[in-house]
């Protein structure tokens, strides 16, 4: 239990910032990202799959979410369970293919999905073209108003509940059988390891957390379009995922900070942010492999031995 | 040191990790000798090899031709005249069997009239592989390989020529056109560094052996010393 | 008129097999794939446009100039990025070529702005007109020069391959790299020789077509997709593969774009080759076995 202890900090963490909108939308980012960047963690780290298309499962969530919310006056809890639900069809069918490639041609067809999805989204009435969706509402509900600061509770709550979900699969058979097939899918199968049924779940739940985080990116930022879902987009999600700490909540969490942080950071300065973000990902695989995770654990070390 | 020694080794270590292969050993090869190490598989006979050739860390003092060769890169030792054949499977696949002899001869490549030479010579000696020379290397059956093998290893006239288990997974008859070959080899000026597990056929054609058991010389001497109980004791290890 | 497509898939494709050359040769003599290739091309691209239209150059010292810094790239970042991490792991290696991507399309950001700018065909005059008896074909000057160069390309390549002792020794190298040190080859100048070649191709290629697509930081990403393609289809090992690769995807996008839907050829033409991918997993001219992950 003492690891959902983790939490308490977060839920403190905006109370005196209550009065700065601006900072808590930001906060509100960098959960929507982590949210997206743990369905790329599952993808990679648990399950040991390549993609570099996932900003198509972000721009799946977004669309049909914002298309629901606007166009037929879905509540925005049920959009955000069906974009959720929609994501993850796409990521079982994406997946298909991933059942025969591997290794570096999984890498070239999900940067093809990628690439396909960000022209299909362009091209249709519904979606608005080269447009996109604008005035997307912020969902409110009951006595609850829309504002940043319930917008971060509830993207923290669905953290917490994604963090329970994903602590109780990695004990489980599932889990194991997971990390069997990602260490060595032939030892898998020896063992009788369903690599098909492993395959399409790890697929599935990375794109439906990635839709999920997609549903809550349109309503949190209200606008969308297609540019926003761009190669750049999946690469920084893997990118978040690397530098923060691969296979940890927190580690991609202080990715996600990282990545959409620094852009707000660096508003003031002329300098490219691509140029920092790419930097920083290849330092970290020169020098900390372990992602950013790696200081603070050392840290936690170096405590504990004092005390 | 004697100056008739081609091939000096002091002391030579060879770790993985924590694990020591080689401990320590110390031999030499005489010019135009024979010499073979013997052992069984995992001996640290080969590991002894790969590090005269530079291709893993070592440590301890290889001279070769009173050179120091220890710090050296492994594409600079076959310029000096040491070259490693390695095990069959150690040729190029999917180049032809004339591109594998070329490369060979990678160290004299500015010489075309010697390389021309040269390859003649190995055709004389393996007539197998000119009537292939067109097919790729790794279409060839195990004997021709092995054959390829040598071959590739003679191109640049080495002063001392290592073997890596030349006889491995060959049929006795092609195991005895190897070694009758390796013995034409010796008598036309190159010495030989022969890692085996065939002792028997090995024993044939050294004059010198060593023999290697968890990464150290249990015996040695000159072949027609050895005892051969003694011998068939330490190599079985029982 | 289906020739006259054809004809324009053979020139898009003839682009999408030379830098799936450049991806295959530096991938089989160093095993890394270099998702950031397209962008190191982008930035000779601005090289020649800085040359050409800033600093008042010749046309063809321009293109040198810049051919010759991508091949500098090329050499600088084997060398300096990916050498170090070789003994770590084949993914952090392609996740060192993603971050160099975003830091290139920084680089070119920061130094030239986000504008498109515009570089001039080589070649401008009378297009090439064939007429026959089922009607016309118009080849335009440049894209005969594409054609050209492309094809004098991967001929020198292919006789540097397969004549030259330097060539076959990096073919030894890419099949085994120990046993390629044992005859005497320095490996480690064969791989930067494959970065160097790979890096000028690339330049190449940006040069090749930035008259179509105009100069700016995304000019590349979809030659740079194609050309990935390409080389997955010849089964990213060969070099002939990459070749037909390139020119049967150039041929199947043109086809697309005509009689399909213009908007949705790349949509249509990548579904076609993921099509293709779930049937044969190892490439048209793939062998499964030879697969270096």
């Amino acid at each position: 239990m003492k690891k959902y202890l983790y939490f308490i900090p977060f839920v403190l963490v905006p109370l005196p910032f209550a009065g700065y909108p601006f900072l808590l939308s930001i906060f509100v980012l960098i959960g929507i990202y982590t949210i997206a960047a743990i369905g790329m963690d599952v993808l990679t780290t648990w399950a040991g799959q390549i993609s570099i298309g996932n900003a198509a499962f972000f721009a799946v969530g977004a669309y049909t979410s914002a298309i629901l919310v606007v166009n037929f006056h879905v509540p925005f809890l049920i959009a955000f369970l069906i974009s959720g639900l929609f994501a993850l069809i796409i990521g079982i069918v994406v997946g298909l293919p991933a059942l025969r490639v591997s290794g570096f041609y999984l890498a070239v067809v999900t940067m093809a999905f990628g690439i396909a999805v960000q022209q299909i989204i362009g091209v249709f009435q519904i979606t608005g073209g080269y447009n996109g969706i604008r005035n997307i509402p912020v969902p409110s509900f009951w006595i609850f108003k829309a504002s940043p600061l319930y917008q971060y509770y509830i993207v923290l709550t669905i953290i917490f509940l994604i963090f329970i979900v994903l602590s109780r699969i990695s004990f489980s058979k599932s889990g194991l059988a997971l990390f069997a097939m990602r260490d060595s899918e032939i030892a898998a199968r020896s063992f009788g390891i369903n690599l098909l049924k492993y395959k399409l779940a790890a697929f599935g739940s990375s794109a439906a957390l990635t839709g999920l985080a997609g549903s809550l990116y349109a309503s949190a930022i209200g606008f969308i379009s297609p540019s926003q879902f761009d190669l750049t987009l999946s690469l920084d999600l893997l990118a978040m995922v690397i530098v923060g700490g691969a296979g940890s909540v927190m580690g991609v969490m202080i990715g996600a900070a990282f990545f959409v942080g620094l852009p707000f950071l660096l508003s003031g300065y002329n300098i490219s942010i691509t140029i920092i973000q790419g930097a920083v990902l290849i330092l970290i695989l020169l020098f900390l492999p372990k992602g950013l995770l790696q200081i603070f654990k050392i840290k936690d070390l170096f405590k504990k031995k004092v005390t | 040191m004697e100056t008739d020694h081609i091939l000096e080794v002091e002391n030579l270590t060879v770790k993985y990790g924590p694990i020591e292969a080689v401990k320590g050993t110390n031999f030499f090869v005489g010019n135009q000798e024979v010499v073979s190490i013997l052992g069984a598989n995992g001996a640290g006979k080969s590991s002894t090899l790969k590090a005269l050739a530079g291709l893993i860390p070592h440590e301890g003092r290889v001279t070769f031709l009173s050179k120091d060769i220890s710090r050296t890169e492994p594409y600079i030792i076959p310029y000096l005249g040491l070259t490693l054949c390695p095990e069959r499977r150690g040729i190029f696949p999917d180049l032809s069997v004339e591109d594998n002899l070329l490369l060979g001869a990678y160290t004299i490549r500015k010489n075309k009239n010697l390389i021309k030479e040269n390859i003649r010579k190995v055709y004389v000696l393996f007539q197998r592989l000119e009537e292939r020379k067109r097919q790729l290397a790794g279409t060839l059956s195990g004997g021709e390989q092995q054959m390829l093998a040598i071959g590739r290893a003679l191109m640049n006239d080495p002063k001392l020529l290592m073997l890596d288990e030349p006889s491995l997974g060959l049929s006795p008859k092609l195991v005895d056109f190897i070694f009758d070959s390796l013995k034409t080899i010796n008598k036309s000026g190159t010495a030989i560094l022969l890692v085996e597990q065939n002792a028997m056929i090995a024993m044939e054609i050294s004059t010198r052996i060593y023999v290697m058991q968890n990464g150290k010389f249990a015996i040695s001497g000159n072949t027609k010393d050895i005892d051969f109980q003694n011998l068939k004791m330490k190599y079985l290890g029982v | 008129m289906v020739f006259q497509q054809i004809i324009a898939g053979i020139i898009t494709g003839s682009l999408y097999a030379i830098v799936a050359l450049g991806l295959v040769i530096a991938y089989k003599v160093t095993g890394v794939m270099n998702f950031a290739y397209g962008y190191m091309g982008m930035i000779s691209a601005y090289i020649f446009f800085t040359c050409f239209s800033m600093v008042g150059m010749n046309y063809i010292l321009s293109f040198f100039i810049a051919i010759a810094f991508g091949s500098f790239v090329g050499y600088a970042v084997e060398r300096g990025l990916l050498r170090p991490v070789r003994n770590i792991s084949p993914a952090s290696m392609v996740i060192i070529t993603l971050g160099l991507l975003l830091v290139l399309e920084g680089v070119a950001l920061q130094i030239w702005g986000n504008n498109y700018q515009q570089i001039p065909n080589l070649l401008n005059g009378l297009p090439l007109i064939l007429r026959f008896n089922g009607g016309i074909i118009v080849i335009p000057q440049q894209n005969l020069l594409i054609l050209g160069v492309v094809t004098a390309v991967i001929i020198a390549l292919i006789l540097y391959l397969n004549l030259t002792f330097q060539g076959k020794a990096m073919r030894a190298v890419a099949q085994n790299e120990e046993i390629a040190k044992l005859m005497g080859i320095n490996s480690s100048l064969m791989m930067s020789i494959s970065w160097i070649i790979s890096g000028s191709i690339g330049a190449l290629a940006a040069l090749l077509v930035a008259p179509q697509t105009f100069v700016y930081p995304d000019m590349m990403l979809n030659l740079q997709i194609m050309g990935f393609t390409a080389a997955v289809l010849g089964g990213f090992e060969s070099i002939p593969g990459s070749i037909i690769g390139g020119i049967s995807i150039g041929i199947i996008e043109n086809l697309v774009g005509t009689y399909i839907s213009t908007n949705l050829k790349t949509t249509f033409s990548l579904a076609i080759i993921v099509a293709i991918l779930i049937v044969k997993p190892e490439g048209l001219l793939g062998s499964a076995k030879a697969r270096r992950v």
